[in-house]
């Protein structure tokens, strides 16, 4: 086997993490973003994300893309089992495309399933929202 | 049982990683378009290439509060997020967790959403809109790549070599080439981080794309096809706490410069007119391995 010198000031992710997909699939790095404009104090309940029926998808971390303001969310799975007892702030999950909000243990939503998304403005104006749902998508492998 | 974090990596048998950025030169492509799609970087023909970071997305669209968005495909040509049509919002930095393999003589294939190319404020616009894919080059162990082995027993001694230099030609010059040689020991580098020299011009951190940079290994192999713009490489801190938003490092993995050999890097000027000359600093960062 080859030296492999790992970068010591570098996060995981940048020195190579092995493959972590479980036997007999495939894990494909995968982002569902979730587009919405809000009005002001608007509340939108079971709203959702359908996931593609090409394969079963791993949730792993929350991005908030972009947001013009404050605003509450709470997620369901694909059984419609809530995420948390209420809606949560978006202050307390904030999370970049470099360092994004975990979502630990991972999530499944089955190929074809859906991500549950209530989420209401709390900054009392238009509100432009893309939240961004990274994991994996696992391909079972024939 | 180790976590996946803890377990080292491991790279195939009869293979060798070498860090490695295929950079796609954006600054040709015009502004305010709606949709860019297909957009291609092809890969060199000598090696599959593990993707692991893109940056600088945001330098080729528009603000995410007005419309610009990307995306990027696998090597199957399957869309990585989203579905066609649709992009997400530009990070300046985004991480590709699990790392994907684009196999030898395939492309990165990618889309832009309202483009607009970034560029230092002169009075013609010098474009910094560039786009790269950090990640591993897969070698075959016998191409003749330099392997990171020591031939001699050796302890691990931090060390940094400094650095000193001028740009004194505005954009559009040809680039020139520095060296800085590896004396006494072989030298393993981690880590680059540049600022102002605080002699000629401006001082203090660097936080603008002054310049663009070409890193080569001991054998003067390029670390990437296309020069980077400083800031995709530059681990300096911007303030005493806080990182900058691109969480740039490069190499990594590490690669090692045998005693005798030299960090060779050419240096591309992207100042304005009036802003020549200027002087930087930067250190090469890493071990010495001392022998014992």
């Amino acid at each position: 086997m080859a030296t492999y010198l790992v970068n010591p000031f570098a996060s995981p992710s940048y020195n190579g993490m092995n493959d972590g997909s479980p036997e007999g699939f495939i894990d494909v790095d995968f982002t569902y973003p979730y587009d919405v404009v809000l009005s002001a104090d608007q509340f939108l309940r079971d709203q959702s994300i359908s996931t593609t029926n090409d394969a079963d998808f791993a949730w792993r971390a929350l991005v908030i893309g972009f947001s013009t303001g404050a605003f509450n969310v709470r997620f369901a799975d694909s059984q419609g089992f809530y995420l948390s007892n209420g809606m949560v702030a978006s202050a307390n999950i904030l999370g970049d495309a470099s360092s994004p909000y975990p979502v630990f243990p991972e999530i499944l939503i089955p190929a074809g399933g859906r991500i549950g998304i209530d989420i209401q403005d709390t900054s009392d104006a238009t509100n432009t929202i893309e939240l961004l749902l990274k994991g994996v998508k696992r391909y079972r492998i024939a | 049982m180790k976590r996946l974090i803890e377990e080292p990596y491991r790279t195939p048998e009869g293979r060798l990683d070498t860090p490695f950025a295929y950079v796609f030169d954006a600054t040709g492509i015009a502004d305010n378009q709606a949709q860019v799609p297909n957009l291609a970087k092809t890969l060199q023909g000598d090696s599959d290439f593990i993707l692991r970071r893109i940056v600088g997305m945001s330098n080729c669209v528009n603000t995410a509060a007005l419309g610009g968005k990307w995306a990027f495909k696998n090597a199957s040509g399957s869309y990585a997020m989203g579905n066609a049509g649709s992009g997400i919002v530009a990070y300046p930095n985004w991480v590709v967790l699990p790392e994907k393999l684009y196999p030898i003589n395939t492309q990165i294939v990618f889309d832009l959403f309202n483009t607009l190319r970034s560029s230092n404020g002169c009075a013609s616009p010098i474009y910094t809109s560039y786009i790269a894919f950090f990640g591993v080059k897969r070698l075959s162990v016998d191409r003749g790549y330099r392997s990171n082995k020591t031939a001699y027993k050796y302890k691990e001694k931090k060390y940094s070599y400094s650095v000193n230099f001028t740009i004194t030609v505005a954009a559009g010059s040809a680039p020139f080439r520095l060296s800085q040689l590896i004396d006494n020991y072989d030298f393993e580098l981690q880590r680059i981080a540049i600022c102002y020299a605080n002699t000629i011009g401006n001082a203090g951190t660097l936080t603008t794309d002054d310049f663009l940079i070409q890193l080569y290994d001991s054998n003067m192999h390029g670390l990437s096809d296309l020069p980077l713009n400083q800031s995709y490489i530059n681990n300096g801190r911007t303030s005493f706490h806080v990182p900058t938003n691109l969480q740039s490092i490069f190499p990594c993995p590490t690669i090692v410069f045998p005693a005798g050999s030299a960090i060779t890097f050419d240096i591309t000027s992207l100042l304005c007119s009036t802003s020549v000359p200027q002087s930087y600093n930067v250190i090469f960062e890493g071990i010495w391995r001392v022998p014992c």
